[in-house]
Formats: structure tokens, sequence, C-alpha cells
């Protein structure tokens, strides 16, 4: 599952902003994810969630736009 | 929160645009540098299980000028078998088992390379897990993206994955001797190809009878 490697840099990622900005909790996660990127939006929503699984981000919202080309983009973050 | 009373703090959003291949992407370009200067060509080797890449490392290995030093990495699930059969042709081959993982990431070629002296290799070839999805994706600081093909695999298999196909440098035909017993449609896939793939060259082999293995060699270094 090369979803669940994704997840698991987004989770990285995620978790260092929340740190850096003294945050405590994520609240929403936006991803931009080209169409021909190579990768299922479901299986990453079903990824998303065992990656995030008792973490400060275990309850934040995904919101996956999709776009033209490859991109596999960390877009926006909300941070409680 | 304002630290006396626990109310919580209104929400910060934060414009962030960073690729999900970051980390991966960080090692592979340190990788390129590493092999760039030493002048290593690293070939990375990617198609579905049983289009024949060990074969084809096999017969490189047989055909390769004998001054050549070959290294091979092989990245599978499970089992050390490739590798076993790599070092029986002499080359110096090895394994790394992904466990879950469908793809080799750069990390894990790095911690493989930490086994092989690289000063001391003419070429270093690295047989990815057999996927043509996930591998895809990940880069591992590359010179060469050689995408193999088997005939009887689907004149369509170009269309099915494009994300890999657009990703090769090189496209390897390989069983081309079992093409007409197959009634596998080399111009049908040819088409194909040139659709998802413009960018890369096309050479056809056989791994069994030996035949391209000269033109892939000159290719790869």
């Amino acid at each position: 599952m090369h979803e669940l490697s994704l997840m698991l840099e987004l989770r990285q990622q995620a978790l260092a902003l929340m740190a850096l900005h003294n945050r405590r909790r994520v609240v929403a996660i936006t991803l931009r994810i080209g169409l021909g990127a190579g990768v299922d939006a479901d299986a990453l929503a079903l990824a998303f969630a065992s990656a995030m699984a008792g973490t400060a981000a275990a309850s934040a919202r995904l919101t996956i736009e999709s776009a033209a080309g490859r991109d596999l983009v960390l877009a926006a973050l909300e941070l409680g | 929160m304002c630290g006396q009373c626990g109310c919580e703090p209104s929400p910060l959003t934060l414009q962030v645009q960073t690729s999900l291949l970051q980390s991966n992407a960080a090692t592979a370009d340190s990788l390129r540098q590493r092999f760039t200067a030493l002048g290593l060509p690293v070939i990375n080797l990617l198609s579905s299980p049983g289009s024949g890449k060990t074969a084809l490392l096999e017969q490189l290995a047989a055909q390769h000028p004998q001054p050549w030093r070959l290294g091979v990495v092989v990245a599978d699930l499970a089992t050390d078998n490739d590798a076993r059969r790599l070092q029986r042709r002499g080359l110096q081959a090895v394994q790394v088992s992904t466990g879950t993982l469908c793809h080799l990431p750069a990390a894990l070629l790095e911690r493989a390379l930490g086994r092989f002296d690289l000063s001391a290799l003419d070429l270093l070839l690295i047989e990815n897990v057999g996927n043509l999805v996930c591998p895809a994706l990940f880069d591992l600081g590359e010179s060469l993206r050689v995408v193999v093909l088997a005939a009887g695999e689907g004149e369509d298999k170009p269309l099915k994955y494009p994300t890999a196909f657009a990703s090769a440098d090189l496209v390897v035909i390989n069983k081309i001797d079992l093409a007409a017993a197959l009634d596998f449609d080399l111009q049908l896939t040819l088409r194909h190809l040139r659709q998802v793939a413009p960018q890369a060259r096309v050479l056809l082999a056989s791994a069994r009878s030996g035949d391209g293995i000269e033109r892939l060699l000159a290719a790869l270094r």
C-alpha cells in the first residue's frame, strides 16, 4: 500500500507543523491529488484513518481536492 | 488557548503546499549526488511480477563485458531467492525485504548500499518490487528508469499503468521470442507506448535466448 506510506509522511508533516505552532490538535487536512499521480482517493482515505489513529490528528477532517497532473500535495492544515 | 482558563484557541489555518513525497525525494536527491560524484550509472528496473526482471539480470551477468563490475540490489516483499539466483551468476547481489511495503523507498535503498563498496562498481542495477503501481512514485536517485513489459502481458498494459510507463526512460519488451506463440501484437503495444510514454526508448529482448541483451547493455552504460 503506497497510500499508507504517503499517509505516514502526511502524519509526520502535520504533527511537526502542529508542534511548531504550539497547537494541540489537527482539525482539518486538505490534500491536492493529481489524477495522474497513481493514487486512489478511497484507498488514501482508508490509509488516512489508520495512519492518524491514536495521534493528535486522529479526528482530523480530510478533504481531497483532485487536480490535473501528478500532484501529491499537503495543501492546507487547520490546527486547533 | 490563553493559558489561564483552558479555553480553545481560535483555529489556525496554514497554507502548506508540501509534497507528500518530500522525505523520499530528499533521500533520493542525496543518493543521486553520491552516484553522480562516483560517476556510477544506476538503473531502477520496474515491472509487474513475472515479466522477467531477474532473468534479464542473469543475461546481463552472462553477457556484460568482463571488466565491468555489476552490483544488484533486489527488492521483494519476502525471500532472498532472487539475490541467490544472481549470486550464482557471479553478481554482487544484495536482497532487501520490504515486508509489507509494495515498493522500495529511497531510505531502504540507502541502507542496503551500506553493504556495497560503490566506488568498486561500474554499474548498479536495482530490481524493484514486482509491481507497476507503487514503485513508479518513489524516486531512488537513479540515472535511468527501465520498465519491463513481457510479450503476453497484454498490449494495453501501458494504458492501464500510465504512471509507470510515463516515468520510463527505456521500455524493454521481454520474451519477444514468444510473441508469435502468444499472439502478441507488437505494433499495437508500440502504439500504446507512444501514447503514454513518447519519451521512452523501446528495446526488444529475450532473456531466454539472450537476444537484445547487447543493445540493452549499451543503453544502460
